[in-house]
């Protein structure tokens, strides 16, 4: 689904330049349950920027299914990264003026979809994340979970095919963490293509996979045994 | 369009959320626009609204160029220019005006009653809404007794009765015949007033064809309808051939001017008015962009405190556009809610200045909403709201996503900083500017309101009154057969005397600074034959006895009239100080004795007072020369007669407020003369206020503007650095658990304020004194650039902005560390 080729980024502060990410070659495979480590500074965050496309200023080959991202401008960059990837934030990053079914709703409206289609399938995500009654509630009024978990249902409503967590944990207590971790789980299992980002051992054992950064340099590449607990979301 | 309603729902949301930026940037946004409405909406009435006639473009003034001031040209000079001017042409005339008090099922009303030729009104293509006009047969005399009606006096007097036409109305109890009601808004003269009528002019067939002499018969004003494809230059053309032929063939003594004038008309009712409009745009300009310098700021801090949002819009998908589109729709929103309140807040202005701006500019009766006021209004909004959103937006959508995602940089860029600071600072300095013109205009008011009038103030009721009615030598007026002194006027200053409370009454042609015009006349000086330009011309007045105790105006030799000064007795007359220095300097007045005619009683008439100068026209203008003539004295057949019956003043001096008097007035008039109009009365002080004229309206005006600039300058100084405060709370808290005490901390906000007022007032000041300038030809008592105007102002702007900047220092010096170090 996802093939890096020779990806690099630096950042130029006055004559220095910091490099970031340093020739990484990856391939990502559809249905994949990726985690990527590293000590901090390593880089992590900076290649799930570029994995986002929220990030144009890397060097090398980005291969978004057969579409060469490489090759396209900022524009087209936004619009693919609309229709086939979500993403999940360690802050939430909710907005606190809406409720949660419009913050649910804030993707499907800068697509061009029908106000009916937009309606169904908010309805269909609340009723899935069984978050229905909590459907006219502000973010303050939720708990940090509670938050992630719009956070997660409003990066999944347009079902993308990629969906990247940057420590989707990070700000949660443990059993909130596991919650959350069973259902990306749920969601792979679905057939969600999942690279989340996390300094948790814990959490990248949900994962297949897990990618190693330090210095930008991606340093290992290994499988991991899937964890078999099911557990519903709450 | 869907998403532009979410915009819309969304802003509403957030506006509803921050009600102190919402109320704060509404108020602005509202003074700001609804001070240009207010200007827009008087412009419009004055200069822009199409007068209401058929194609008012092709209406054109008509009048002889001539050095003699007030020389109209005749009926049948206006008849050859028609010819000259071919088939095509149309013209008509106004041959006189005049008030008139009228009585219908309504009650009582005094119109204004122009005379017209029959084409005139067909000329300007105006149907009436009920009956017909004139014909040309009706101007023959005898059969000129039918009026129209304006539809205001129809609606008022006659209660809109549908079968008016056909009814009788009497005006100084002849009977006229209603021929019918012309439409709503139908004015000619056009500014004029409301509550007009118009009958036929009675137009002897010979003065169809004399030029000049006793026949001829001279309109006040000259129409003409533009043909088809013509200029009024071209107009001006073919009248100026024809023109100079029929100069020649007029006596050479009469001097008959060889050249036309032709002016569109509308443009002949405001000309004079133009420039004071322009200077109110441009100045209404100014409100309105220091507004926008303010609501700009202000949404530029609020961008930046919403940067994080922005970022989660673009990374969830939104294009830049989209997330420009928001910000739009929320500037949009501002500025129409502040457009809907500015409507209103200028409409309340022009109601409260109302009385003054009908008494200094013309076309008044045009002014209110209409479609040019709404789409002007509509254009200002959605100009404010362009202007108020893009560069908050186009700064924000250049942020960085990722670094605004993990809370970097979420706080202003220097650049936005500078931005904003150089707004505060435009603001300041062009408060500064309102400022000083208000100052000087306040001391241009106190000045004149310190220059000696002569005459005293204190309860005085005055009023001009007309019995005659006509400006017109009328044989057949009764009026002009019986002497309107014994059986008018004197009865009625015995009246007004016996009313209790009236300490003295006087009747006088001229009363100071009342607008009303008076008469220059020439005389001789103890029979002297001198050169015409070394003769005594003098301002003539009329006047019964008690003017002097009636106005406090002292005697400085002699006396004034008496009732021992009648018909019968020896014509006696009152000059002023000024005719005394002018015409006879160094030497005692009294005794001496002027003349007007060659024979009569008034070829001798004995200068018997002095009467102190009073101020005439113009509190700043020297006193002119003047002559008073008993009114006592005057009778059919003498000098000055005419005046009598055109116009007379009453000057009411009471024990109680003269305002009291008035009904009284109106009573005593009507039970004397029941056909007889009153315009203007008023207290002596309050024609006195009025003489300030447009002094006094600017003054207000730039009094408003100047307290606006204040209080917007005040809130973009105290916004901006509330925002720096907010933005600095973690350097702030740093600093004080570091152990700055608290005096540092408002040492660190308040300097930054200081900078920014002092390059604002240094700014604003260089700006003040080139404005300065521009107001020298308006000002009175004060130089353009008095030092303590600009002083005074400067420390008023001073003081005003270090408490808009206190409140944020303060709350800079009470931040808690704790609070403020405490990381998410």
């Amino acid at each position: 689904m996802i093939e890096l080729k020779n990806i690099e980024r630096s950042y130029k502060t006055g004559h220095t330049e910091t490099w970031v990410l340093r020739q990484i070659r990856l391939t990502i495979n559809e249905g994949e349950f990726v985690t990527v480590m590293g000590p901090s500074g390593a880089g992590k965050s900076s290649l799930l920027n570029v994995l986002a496309l929220l990030d144009d200023s890397w060097l090398g080959e980005y291969w978004f299914g057969n579409t060469p991202a490489h090759k396209l401008n900022r524009k087209q960059r936004a619009d693919l990264a609309r229709q086939r990837i979500g993403m999940v934030f360690q802050s939430y990053h909710l907005l606190d003026d809406l409720t949660v079914a419009e913050n649910i709703d804030l993707p499907l409206s800068y697509k061009n979809l029908p106000a009916k289609e937009r309606q169904g399938m908010v309805a269909d995500i609340l009723d899935r994340f069984q978050i229905v009654a909590k459907k006219d509630l502000y973010p303050n009024q939720l708990s940090g979970g509670q938050q992630q978990l719009v956070g997660i249902a409003r990066a999944v409503v347009h079902a993308p095919a990629l969906l990247l967590a940057d420590e989707p944990t990070g700000n949660l207590h443990s059993t909130q963490a596991r919650e959350i971790m069973e259902l990306f789980c749920q969601l792979n299992r679905a057939g969600t293509t999942i690279v989340q980002v996390t300094h948790s051992e814990e959490n990248a054992k949900y994962g297949k996979r897990i990618l190693e950064l330090r210095d930008g340099w991606l340093t290992r590449d290994e499988a991991v045994e899937p964890r078999t607990t099911e557990v519903g979301a709450q | 369009m869907r998403s532009i309603f979410e915009d819309l729902r969304y802003a509403l949301r957030q506006l509803r959320r921050s009600p102190g930026f919402t109320f704060t940037a509404v108020a602005v946004l509202a003074l700001g626009i609804g001070a240009n409405i207010a200007a827009f909406t008087v412009m419009n009435g004055i200069l822009l609204r199409p007068l209401p006639y058929v194609h008012p473009n092709r209406i054109v003034s008509v009048e002889l160029v001539s050095p003699m001031p007030y020389f109209s040209m005749t009926y049948a000079n206006m008849l050859q220019l028609r010819d000259a001017g071919g088939p095509g042409l149309q013209m008509g005339a106004a041959l006189g005006g005049s008030r008139a008090s009228i009585v219908g099922p309504g009650g009582r009303l005094q119109v204004e009653r122009t005379e017209v030729d029959a084409n005139l009104i067909p000329m300007l293509g105006v149907q009436p809404l009920l009956g017909r006009v004139f014909r040309p047969e009706e101007t023959d005399p005898g059969r000129n007794r039918e009026v129209l009606l304006g539809e205001d006096v129809w609606r008022k007097l006659y209660l809109s009765d549908a079968q008016i036409a056909g009814k009788t109305l009497t005006i100084r109890g002849v009977a006229y015949t209603i021929l019918g009601v012309m439409p709503r808004n139908f004015a000619m003269p056009f500014g004029e007033g409301p509550f007009q009528i118009w009958s036929p002019a009675e137009i002897p067939s010979v003065a169809r064809t004399a030029m000049s002499g006793d026949t001829a018969i001279n309109p006040f004003s000259v129409f003409a309808r533009l043909p088809e494809g013509m200029t009024p230059a071209q107009l001006a053309d073919v009248f100026n051939r024809a023109q100079s032929t029929i100069a020649s063939e007029v006596p050479k003594e009469d001097n008959w001017p060889a050249r036309v004038k032709v002016t569109g008309y509308q443009d002949s009712l405001n000309v004079e008015a133009r420039k004071p409009l322009f200077l109110l745009a441009g100045v209404v300009f100014g409100i309105w962009a220091l507004a926008c310098l303010n609501v700009t700021s202000l949404m530029l801090a609020r961008a930046v405190s919403r940067l994080r949002e922005q970022a989660v819009r673009s990374a969830l998908g939104a294009s830049r556009m989209r997330l420009l589109q928001q910000s739009m729709v929320e500037s949009l929103l501002l500025s129409g809610i502040g457009a809907l309140a500015g409507m209103l807040v200028g409409q309340s202005v022009i109601k409260l200045l109302w009385h003054q701006i009908n008494r200094n500019l013309p076309l008044t009766s045009a002014i209110h909403v209409d479609w040019r006021v709404v789409a002007a209004l509509v254009a200002l909004t959605l100009v404010t709201a362009v202007l108020i959103g893009i560069i908050p937006a186009l700064r924000v959508s250049r942020r960085n996503v990722q670094e605004s995602l993990h809370g970097f940089n979420t706080t202003a860029s220097a650049s936005q900083s500078r931005t904003r600071e150089t707004l505060v600072v435009a603001q300041l300095a062009l408060t500064l500017v309102f400022l000083i013109g208000a100052g000087l205009f306040l001391r241009t008011i106190h000045a004149l309101r310190q220059v000696p009038l002569g005459f005293s103030q204190q309860n005085v009721l005055t009023g001009g009154v007309i019995l005659s009615g006509s400006s017109r030598e009328d044989a057949n007026d009764p009026l002009q057969q019986i002497n309107i002194v014994r059986t008018s006027y004197l009865p009625l200053l015995e009246r007004l005397r016996a009313i209790p409370g009236v300490q003295v009454a006087a009747l006088s042609s001229v009363l100071p600074l009342r607008r009303e015009m008076s008469v220059r006349i020439g005389g001789e000086l103890d029979h002297k034959d001198v050169p015409r330009e070394q003769a005594p011309m003098a301002d003539g007045r009329l006047a019964s006895s008690g003017l002097v105790e009636a106005l406090g105006i002292p005697m400085a030799r002699g006396r004034f009239f008496t009732e021992d000064d009648t018909a019968s007795s020896p014509v006696v007359v009152v000059v002023n100080q000024a005719f005394a220095s002018k015409f006879l300097p160094g030497l005692d007045p009294i005794g001496h004795i002027y003349s007007m005619g060659k024979t009569g009683r008034f070829h001798d008439a004995r200068i018997v007072g002095v009467i102190g100068d009073t101020k005439q026209t113009n509190v700043t203008d020297a006193t002119k020369p003047e002559i008073y003539f008993c009114l006592a004295q005057i009778e059919p057949g003498t000098p000055l007669y005419g005046i009598a019956i055109a116009f007379m003043q009453v000057a009411i001096r009471a024990a109680i407020p003269a305002d009291t008097l008035r009904a009284q007035f109106d009573k005593v008039l009507h039970e004397v003369a029941p056909d007889a109009t009153t315009t203007e009365v008023k207290t002596i002080h309050e024609a006195v206020e009025d003489s300030f004229g447009s002094q006094k309206l600017i003054a207000h005006l730039l009094e408003g503007f100047a307290a606006l600039a204040l209080m917007i300058a005040s809130v973009g100084l105290y916004g901006l650095l509330s925002f720096a405060v907010a933005q600095r709370t973690k350097e702030i808290g740093l600093r004080i658990a570091l152990g700055a005490p608290q005096a540092n901390i408002l040492n660190l906000i308040l300097r930054r304020a200081f900078v920014l007022v002092l390059v604002g007032l240094s700014i604003g000041a260089a700006m003040a004194w080139f404005a300065a300038r521009l107001a020298s030809g308006y000002i009175y008592g004060v130089q353009a650039h008095d030092a303590l105007t600009f002083t005074a102002v400067v420390i008023v702007l001073a003081a005003t902005s270090f408490l808009a900047a206190w409140l944020p220092a303060r709350r800079a010096a009470a931040v808690d560390p704790i609070l403020a170090l405490r990381s998410e």
